[in-house]
């Protein structure tokens, strides 16, 4: 709908919009003979820049500048002491505008709606990140407003090919989203496509980035992740000085880089900040971790159930020990136990801090030890149980960690059934099935699997980190596929 | 999911030696042990022939349905029946008295959703997986061969059923008969140099089995995996080792056979269920045999008629064509 000539009509249109909405300010008023209507959202605005800016703008300085009042435009521009207002011809577009907290302003005999921005949305500001701790490195995070988002990722590059592309995602919750790339940098493919994907999103509501990570990823029926979520600006930053794609989004603390690799979820800001011998040796531990939460209980079924023999003879005997008047199978113990540690985990997890650390220590070791003393369970069984979750806990990324929980069943099932070779054939199928993955293009085992054109400098970041004098400059990592 | 059937030359390479080195281990030694020493002097000449084969197959292109029909049932038989020989030999090691149908089945299984996620993923998982399994095997044979004794190699003969055997042996290349399936060949010296060091393993693993062992077993492919010598580590027994390498280069095979046999039936009618018919081919062809010796009897006549056209007969024929019709 048009914005009228005559403010009434508008008036009226925007009154039957917005009836029932109390938490609505609208007031008419004149100045140098010329009606206004000025209507916002109730503490949605800053009301100081409100009154200082638009309304005594209008109302006392523009006397006092001498603005022209029969030409809309120019006593617009005259008065109004902000440079940051629009005008549009659209209803809608000024409606839309208004609901993201600018205030809208129309005048008598002026075809056009003009919107100030004046946002004041409640944010809770730039806190330590919860989800991403590091020992080294910067201590902020992204938090729910997307313009302090953007702000600390180009605090970071000071670069004019830092482009950010605004969009609106939700047909009724009209979320604020940005696509964040480095021209020259970022594969204008990926860009496209990505741009493409959130236009696609077909939906009334976008309330969190975990919303768009299912509308946008490749494979829907995968366990694994294949966008990368993070709450560290300097992980969004060096993802995007990588090559890569960022999507902010508003009222969200999680900032969406794609593509995302498996190694990139094995990456953790701080590996950057220390010395490359200690980031590449954590990053081994990380590898053969991940590997081991997913693997180790199955792998202990395998051998328990099938093949004993492969242990050394004074270890297989101390185990077979150990289940002596163990009541349940080795498969039942293992499973009971790991649907125990994750029914802790959860639990953990919706508890307050200070209670979740108490519940660990009561689950993690009074049930566990009570449990061994009674005879439920063999110690082995709540050995391995607790070494998977530890290292399900070295891998950085918590998406990854729980595929990972999930793929876990599935192995445990294949080595109760057919042992070792069960257990191989799962793995293979697993790995088969992160071959077969790709992220916007990229394939998700990327830089594994093939020699691709910018392969050695990959791989200087890859399992290990060599030094950064090493690593070559300029070489986006992230740069097209096959 | 990505279906596509063009990969790179260097995974062409991986999805080879893979391929050599899962029908090779189950096929090879078998064929090679009974000529006592001379084995492994079989095994060096078949890897000699296997290399001309290659590089035979990689000037050779064909279009007739025919062909590609007879392809694709010569694949999925020989597909079978080597899962056959397969399950038998895991029946006989990992998981005795455990059905044959249900170790072939899962596998199969797990080999069907490989070759349904396309040539790509098939492509990056031989680059991922060759590099481990090469290593891990190599690393086998050197512990292997820690107690050989080279006078069993001496002296060598020229026999008559050797020479069978040399022919016989030198088919377990046929696996690169898959780039007949591909839109674009990839340059001969990728197909070779995959020939090459696949068939070297194989030929280095006939080496040892020979230095060691030389004697009329099943799976003498198992002699290695229960004698290396690795005392004082925490994994006493070796063979499940050993085997996890023989299963993931198996899985291969097989999931590259099924998907080639898919890809040939593809040129005589597009359908999205290429992989699964084959499947059913091949589960069928490995169930019929009723024991693991008439299935070896039947792979060696598969292999003999099937590949000696399709590896031998056909590429010779075809250049021959090629180059008179050059010459004219």
């Amino acid at each position: 709908m048009l914005v009228n000539k005559k403010l009434d009509i508008n008036k009226a249109e925007l009154e039957k919009r917005f009836a029932d909405c109390g938490d609505i300010v609208a007031q008419s008023f004149t100045a140098g003979g010329r009606r206004f209507y000025i209507t916002y959202f109730d503490d949605l605005v800053n009301r100081a820049m409100l009154e200082n800016h638009v309304i005594r703008a209008l109302t006392v300085d523009s006397h006092i500048n001498g603005a022209d009042m029969s030409d809309a435009e120019e006593f617009l521009r005259r008065s109004l002491s902000t440079a940051d207002y629009k005008t549009t011809a659209d209803l809608e577009t000024a409606i839309d505008e208004m609901l993201s907290g600018n205030t809208l302003l129309l005048l008598q005999g002026y075809d056009k709606a003009v919107t100030v921005s004046s946002k004041n949305v409640p944010t809770r500001g730039v806190n330590p990140p919860e989800t991403e701790v590091s020992v080294q490195g910067p201590r902020d995070a992204f938090c729910e407003s997307i313009r302090t988002n953007t702000v600390l990722i180009r605090r970071r590059i000071r670069d004019t090919a830092l482009k950010c592309r605004q969009l609106k995602l939700g047909r009724r919750t009209k979320t604020d989203a940005a696509l964040m790339y480095i021209e020259g940098m970022a594969d204008e493919k990926t860009v496209k496509e990505a741009e493409r994907r959130l236009k696609a999103i077909n939906a009334d509501a976008i309330l969190d980035s975990g919303y768009i990570e299912q509308y946008i990823q490749d494979n829907k029926h995968s366990p694994f992740p294949q966008v990368q979520l993070t709450e560290r600006p300097d992980k969004a930053a060096a993802g995007l000085l990588e090559g890569r794609v960022a999507i902010v989004a508003d009222n969200t603390p999680f900032v969406i880089l794609i593509p995302a690799v498996l190694a990139s979820f094995y990456q953790a800001s701080e590996d950057y900040y220390q010395r490359w011998e200690i980031a590449s040796f954590v990053r081994v531990i990380r590898y053969v971790s991940g590997f081991f939460a997913f693997t180790l209980p199955g792998l202990y079924v395998a051998v328990m159930l099938y093949d004993p023999e492969l242990l050394p003879l004074d270890l297989m005997l101390h185990l077979a020990g150990a289940r002596i008047g163990v009541p349940v199978s080795v498969l039942t113990e293992v499973v009971v136990m790991e649907l125990a540690f994750e029914a802790l985990r959860e639990a953990g997890i919706r508890l307050p801090a200070a209670v979740g650390g108490t519940l660990g220590i009561v689950g993690g070791i009074i049930i566990g030890q009570s449990a061994v003393e009674a005879g439920l369970v063999s110690p082995m069984a709540v050995i391995v149980v607790a070494l998977t979750g530890i290292c399900s806990f070295t891998v950085p990324a918590q998406p990854l960690v729980s595929a990972y929980r999930m793929i876990k069943y599935f192995v445990i099932a294949a080595s109760a059934m057919f042992g070792i070779y069960g257990f191989v054939i799962a793995v293979l199928c697993v790995m088969a099935h992160t071959a077969a993955l790709e992220s916007f293009g990229m394939p998700y085992i990327y830089p594994f699997g093939k020699r691709y054109p910018n392969i050695k400098n990959t791989l200087k970041d890859s399992i290990i980190r060599l030094p950064l004098s090493e690593q070559e400059k300029n070489e986006p990592i992230f740069s097209g596929d096959e | 999911m990505m279906k596509t059937n063009n990969i790179s030359a260097a995974q062409v390479f991986a999805v080879l030696i893979l391929d050599i080195l899962g029908v090779g281990l189950v096929f090879m030694p078998s064929v090679t042990a009974p000529l006592g020493r001379n084995g492994a002097y079989a095994a060096l000449a078949a890897l000699g022939l296997g290399l001309f084969y290659t590089w035979l197959i990689s000037k050779t292109k064909f279009k007739s349905r025919v062909l590609f029909a007879l392809y694709a049932i010569k694949t999925a038989a020989a597909a079978g029946l080597l899962l056959r020989l397969f399950s038998e030999l895991i029946a006989a090691t990992l998981l005795k008295n455990t059905d044959i149908r249900a170790i072939a089945g899962v596998m199969l299984l797990a080999a069907l959703y490989g070759a349904s996620a396309g040539g790509r993923a098939r492509g990056r998982l031989a680059g991922t997986l060759m590099p481990l399994a090469v290593t891990a095997l190599v690393l086998c044979l050197v512990l292997a061969a820690k107690k050989a004794d080279i006078s069993r190699l001496m002296p060598a003969e020229c026999t008559p059923y050797g020479a069978g055997a040399v022919f016989l042996a030198s088919l377990v290349f046929f696996p690169a008969e898959f780039v007949y399936t591909l839109d674009e060949k990839p340059p001969s010296r990728f197909l070779t140099a995959a020939a090459a060091l696949g068939g070297a393993v194989l030929a280095a693993a006939a080496f040892v089995w020979q230095l060691r062992f030389n004697r009329a077993f099943a799976f003498p492919i198992l002699d290695l995996t229960y004698n290396g010598d690795f005392s004082d580590v925490l994994v006493r027994h070796r063979e499940s080792l050993l085997l996890t390498v023989l299963i993931a280069a198996q899985y291969f095979a097989l999931d590259s056979l099924m998907y080639s046999a898919a890809r040939a039936a593809d040129r005589l009618k597009k359908t999205k269920h290429a992989e699964f018919i084959a499947a059913a081919a091949v589960f069928l062809c490995c169930i019929l045999p009723d024991s693991a010796e008439s299935a070896r009897q039947a792979l060696y006549t598969v292999l003999a008629v099937g590949d000696g056209f399709f590896l031998v007969l056909l590429p010779v024929i075809l250049n021959v064509k090629r180059l008179w019709s050059e010459k004219i």
